[in-house]
């Protein structure tokens, strides 16, 4: 259907949306910052403790999970895909690393990479190769990590993680959360991939314009299959610093996180539409959702308020977004 | 040039974590984290014991951070805080996950609230380690923290919760006093893992043991879930239709074993047994459909928040755990109980 589509398009007009895309990207990359900057502003005039030191540092270890997660998020909407399993492969992921940090520090580390490799590359294999709706796969799997969350441990939560995977995960180096250093390699990573290397050019024309990318030599299916795997690889690292900042891994874990890391993408200026978007933003666009809910606890805003304010300012973003790319 | 504006700047950090180490501080004559004698007392005793609640000295400001304000028990808490805190001129702050499952959301949550450095913090944590990086920043910044009801965490000043033993041996113990001459009944549990369920089940079957006419045919889970434990009631009425009374750890999933059994069989047949207290399972007991609930307070334990502030801030040496008041309810008593008023 969606392939369909693409070819029905007029070529010359995608041409032009696609040039003028361009043309707004530093407007749009701007704005990006901007709004998050403004923010921020205003939350600082409003209270007396959201400017302080202590408090950006809590803003950026409370959005570090989801920047984490929205990175990857960014990756699979830039192939012009979605993946809502996120929050599921977080759970699975976490309950299998707190469950073999018994057996050693790298053998939960690691058994839960490659469960969140394996999660990735399901959704991947399914979307990519069975030609499958990656909304349907990925709300599909998003039911059966969550379940095997639960087998797992038979809705158990594990207690009693080790000290060094603690401090790993959330502990400090030089006052700096390790969360927060975390994502920011992450997000680094993944903009040198997507500037400077083939993989991102790929990525970026997968989305942009299957059929051209297809014909140019690309190999599609591998392409998608690597961002999954990428999403489910970093979901699991989120799991960790959850798993680790908590104390505890319960197979609920992560649940709705899939909303904040799309929010994060779409502010930070990812296209649902494909082939645009930035890992740099979407680290932007989770800060800005963090920094949102902080200032409005801080001015004791109701939570109930909170979960409109957030959604308020995605659709905002998207309105800007949409508005910085019409062609003019 | 470059060094001048360094020193300058390392000042005045020097001098704003002063500031705020000495403002923590000043007024403070002691520990937030008293040693008590015992370990718990019963909230009835509390004023014999330690005299009456200090008044403020100064405007006071609390905090709470509460499970979710979508379940009317966690409501009644925060009601029971914010009407006890204007008694004294407290201003009191509330904010709440969006469900019973968000820990990360929620321990951002308490992290946000602390860095306004409120003179209490009141906390109804998700698990029992969640909030526990809050609890150890609170203790080093002497602010006293009080844990509201079910899950505790370790190092904090004081957990205010009843004894849920203590209310599973209710039950039984009801169930016995309206059938002496014993009768088949069933459980319907909490989710697994959570304590509150836990110790309902073990106070339950530990009472009902003693009363050997009284034979546990059934203990399912019910996941504190009413569809759940409608479901697994209309399956244990099918296998046992001479059922004779069934618990439900909580009222949520009593009301569900209601349903299961007006359709099944018939409520003068099946005693159905609750927790908590919920205005609709009151109702329901009013209207003798329910034939009880052992309710806990939490409005009273709001209210018991905010005493225990006071007195951990008047330097009273509080114990661990305050044991805070339960009671059977029954179409009888029913009016004895009335709701209290949340706005």
């Amino acid at each position: 259907m969606s392939d369909l589509k693409t070819l029905s398009r007029p070529g010359t007009a995608d041409q032009k949306v696609r040039a003028a895309a361009r043309s707004g990207e530093l407007i749009q990359k701007a704005s990006v910052a901007i709004g998050c900057v403004a923010l921020f502003l205003v939350f600082s005039l409003l209270t007396k403790t959201f400017y302080q030191p202590s408090n950006l540092i809590d803003i950026m270890l409370q959005s570090s999970i989801n920047a984490v997660i929205a990175v990857g998020m960014t990756l699979v909407i830039m192939t012009k895909g979605i993946d809502l399993s996120v929050g599921s492969i977080v759970g699975l992921s976490s309950m299998v690393a707190a469950h073999l940090l018994a057996q050693g520090l790298l053998v939960g580390i690691g058994a839960a990479l490659v469960v969140g490799l394996v999660c990735g590359a399901i959704n991947g294999i399914l979307i990519a190769k069975l030609k499958l709706p990656d909304f349907i796969v990925t709300l599909g799997t998003l039911s059966v990590y969550r379940g095997a969350a639960l087998i797992y441990t038979d809705g158990q939560p594990i207690y009693g993680l080790s000290k060094e995977f603690r401090a790993i995960f959330a502990g400090h180096v030089l006052d700096v959360p390790t969360p927060v250093i975390l994502a920011l390699v992450v997000a680094a990573l993944a903009f040198l991939l997507v500037r400077f290397t083939a993989l991102g050019e790929q990525i970026i024309a997968v989305g942009g314009n299957e059929e051209a990318a297809k014909l140019s030599g690309v190999n599609i299916e591998r392409v998608k299959i690597t961002v999954y795997m990428v999403s489910g690889i970093l979901s699991s690292l989120a799991g960790f610093v959850l798993i680790a900042r908590i104390g505890a891994a319960e197979p609920i874990g992560g649940s709705g996180f899939e909303l904040q890391a799309i929010g994060s993408a779409v502010i930070g200026g990812a296209s649902l539409f494909g082939g645009i978007g930035n890992p740099l933003g979407s680290l932007i666009g989770a800060l800005t959702l963090g920094g949102l809910q902080n200032g409005l606890t801080l001015m004791n805003i109701p939570s109930f308020w909170q979960y409109v304010a957030s959604g308020v300012v995605v659709i905002l973003a998207v309105f800007a977004d949409q508005w910085t790319r019409k062609p003019r | 040039m470059t060094t001048r504006i360094r020193d300058m700047w390392v000042a005045i950090t020097a001098l704003a974590l002063l500031g705020s180490a000495s403002a923590a501080f000043a007024d403070d004559a002691c520990s937030a984290y008293p040693k008590a004698k015992t370990d718990k007392i019963d909230s009835s005793v509390i004023d014999k014991e330690f005299g009456a609640v200090p008044a403020p000295k100064k405007k006071l400001h609390i905090a709470y951070v509460t499970k979710t304000l979508i379940n009317e028990f966690w409501q009644d808490v925060a009601a029971g805080i914010k009407d006890e805190a204007s008694k004294y001129g407290i201003a009191a702050d509330v904010q709440a996950a969006k469900d019973e499952n968000s820990m990360i959301e929620q321990l951002n949550l308490a992290q946000t609230m602390l860095s306004q450095k409120p003179d209490a913090l009141l906390l109804s944590p998700q698990s029992d380690s969640n909030l526990a990086p809050v609890v150890e920043a609170a203790r080093a910044a002497n602010i006293p923290t009080i844990i509201i009801d079910d899950a505790r965490t370790d190092g904090a000043s004081t957990y205010i919760g009843t004894d849920q033993v203590a209310i599973g041996a209710k039950a039984a113990a009801f169930l016995h006093q309206i059938y002496p001459s014993g009768g088949k009944v069933a459980q319907i549990e909490g989710a697994a893992g959570s304590p509150n369920a836990r110790l309902r089940i073990k106070g339950f079957k530990e009472e009902l043991g003693k009363y050997s006419n009284l034979q546990l045919v059934a203990s399912q889970p019910g996941n504190w879930d009413r569809l759940t434990a409608l479901n697994a009631t209309a399956n244990i009425l099918r296998a046992t239709p001479d059922l004779a009374g069934v618990y439900a750890n909580n009222d949520g999933m009593a009301l569900g074993v209601v349903e299961a059994v007006s359709s099944a069989s018939s409520l003068d047949k099946v005693a159905v047994v609750g927790t908590d207290g919920i205005r609709q399972a009151k109702k329901s007991v009013g209207a003798g459909e329910m034939r009880a609930t052992v309710a806990e307070f939490p409005f009273e334990e709001g209210k018991l928040g905010v005493q225990m502030s006071l007195r951990l801030l008047g330097c009273q040496a509080i114990p661990q755990w305050i044991i805070s008041p339960q009671a059977v309810i029954t179409k009888e008593s029913v009016k004895d109980f009335p709701d209290p008023k949340v706005n």
